[in-house]
């Protein structure tokens, strides 16, 4: 079985998270990545990735932590960019408001 | 002018606060998270030994499993049922993805999978998740 086999044997909401643990999947003895297919098809996402993560040697586990910890640093990159659009938005937005009340009071 | 100050400072206050996190915790789960943190911090500020490391693993797992179970991306589920975080899909994804492995990584330990280094390691990255979500409520982009 390849990635590409993986992949096409679930939805592909599941390609990332394929592409992170399928190599560790195709590691795994025949029942077992079966298994794993199984759980994603039915949704359960949680449920496969422990199946992969419960046979996690030492270098993987620190490798797969590392890699949460960076999908935190986008996150919250992401969040605090929006932040800062709405921000602007909402500065944009009283401004007009701001012109429209001067307007209105004669100033 | 006293009028068109007045008007100036509300303006200006309204526009500080509408910029609104991906992230919002209820006042009593944001003051958790915010003493999670500060104890996170401690944790990260010097090397812990294996021993602490390891039991801090099963705390760290208790403490990511409950973000999760507190989270929501339905706004009635925050205001009328109990849920104590309300947050994006994205969010909502990281909160399980790391209760997800914290519990996992606290069982692995437990079996004795990991040698110490790699205990230590792993209790430095959740409790820099820790921290993230503490940054996630407060809107701060800290690459940790």
């Amino acid at each position: 079985m390849t990635i590409q086999e993986l992949k096409d044997a679930v939805s592909p909401a599941y390609a990332a998270f394929v592409d992170q643990y399928g190599p560790a999947v195709l590691a795994m003895a025949v029942s077992e990545s079966a298994a794993f297919i199984s759980l994603l098809a039915a949704g359960k996402e949680s449920e496969a990735y422990k199946l992969v993560a419960s046979k996690m040697k030492d270098a993987e586990a620190v490798a797969d932590a590392q890699a949460i910890t960076e999908s935190w640093n986008a996150a919250n990159a992401g969040n605090a960019a929006s932040i800062a659009l709405q921000k602007k938005a909402a500065t944009a937005v009283l401004s007009v408001v701001l012109s429209l009340v001067l307007a209105s009071v004669g100033l | 002018m006293k009028r068109l100050a007045i008007v100036l400072a509300v303006l200006t206050a309204i526009g500080c606060m509408t910029g609104c996190s991906g992230l919002q915790a209820s006042t009593q789960m944001a003051s958790i998270i915010d003493r999670n943190a500060d104890h996170a911090t401690d944790m990260i500020s010097a090397t812990q030994p294996a021993d602490v490391a390891k039991a801090g693993l099963k705390s760290n797992a208790e403490i990511l499993g409950s973000y999760f179970d507190a989270a929501t991306v339905n706004v009635f589920a925050y205001w009328f049922g109990g849920k104590q975080i309300f947050c994006t899909a994205a969010y909502y994804n990281m909160l399980r993805k790391s209760a997800d492995a914290s519990a996992q990584y606290r069982d692995n330990v437990a079996n004795g999978m990991y040698s110490d280094d790699t205990i230590k390691i792993l209790f430095v990255e959740e409790n820099k998740w820790i921290l993230q979500v503490k940054d996630a409520k407060d809107g701060k982009d800290v690459q940790r």
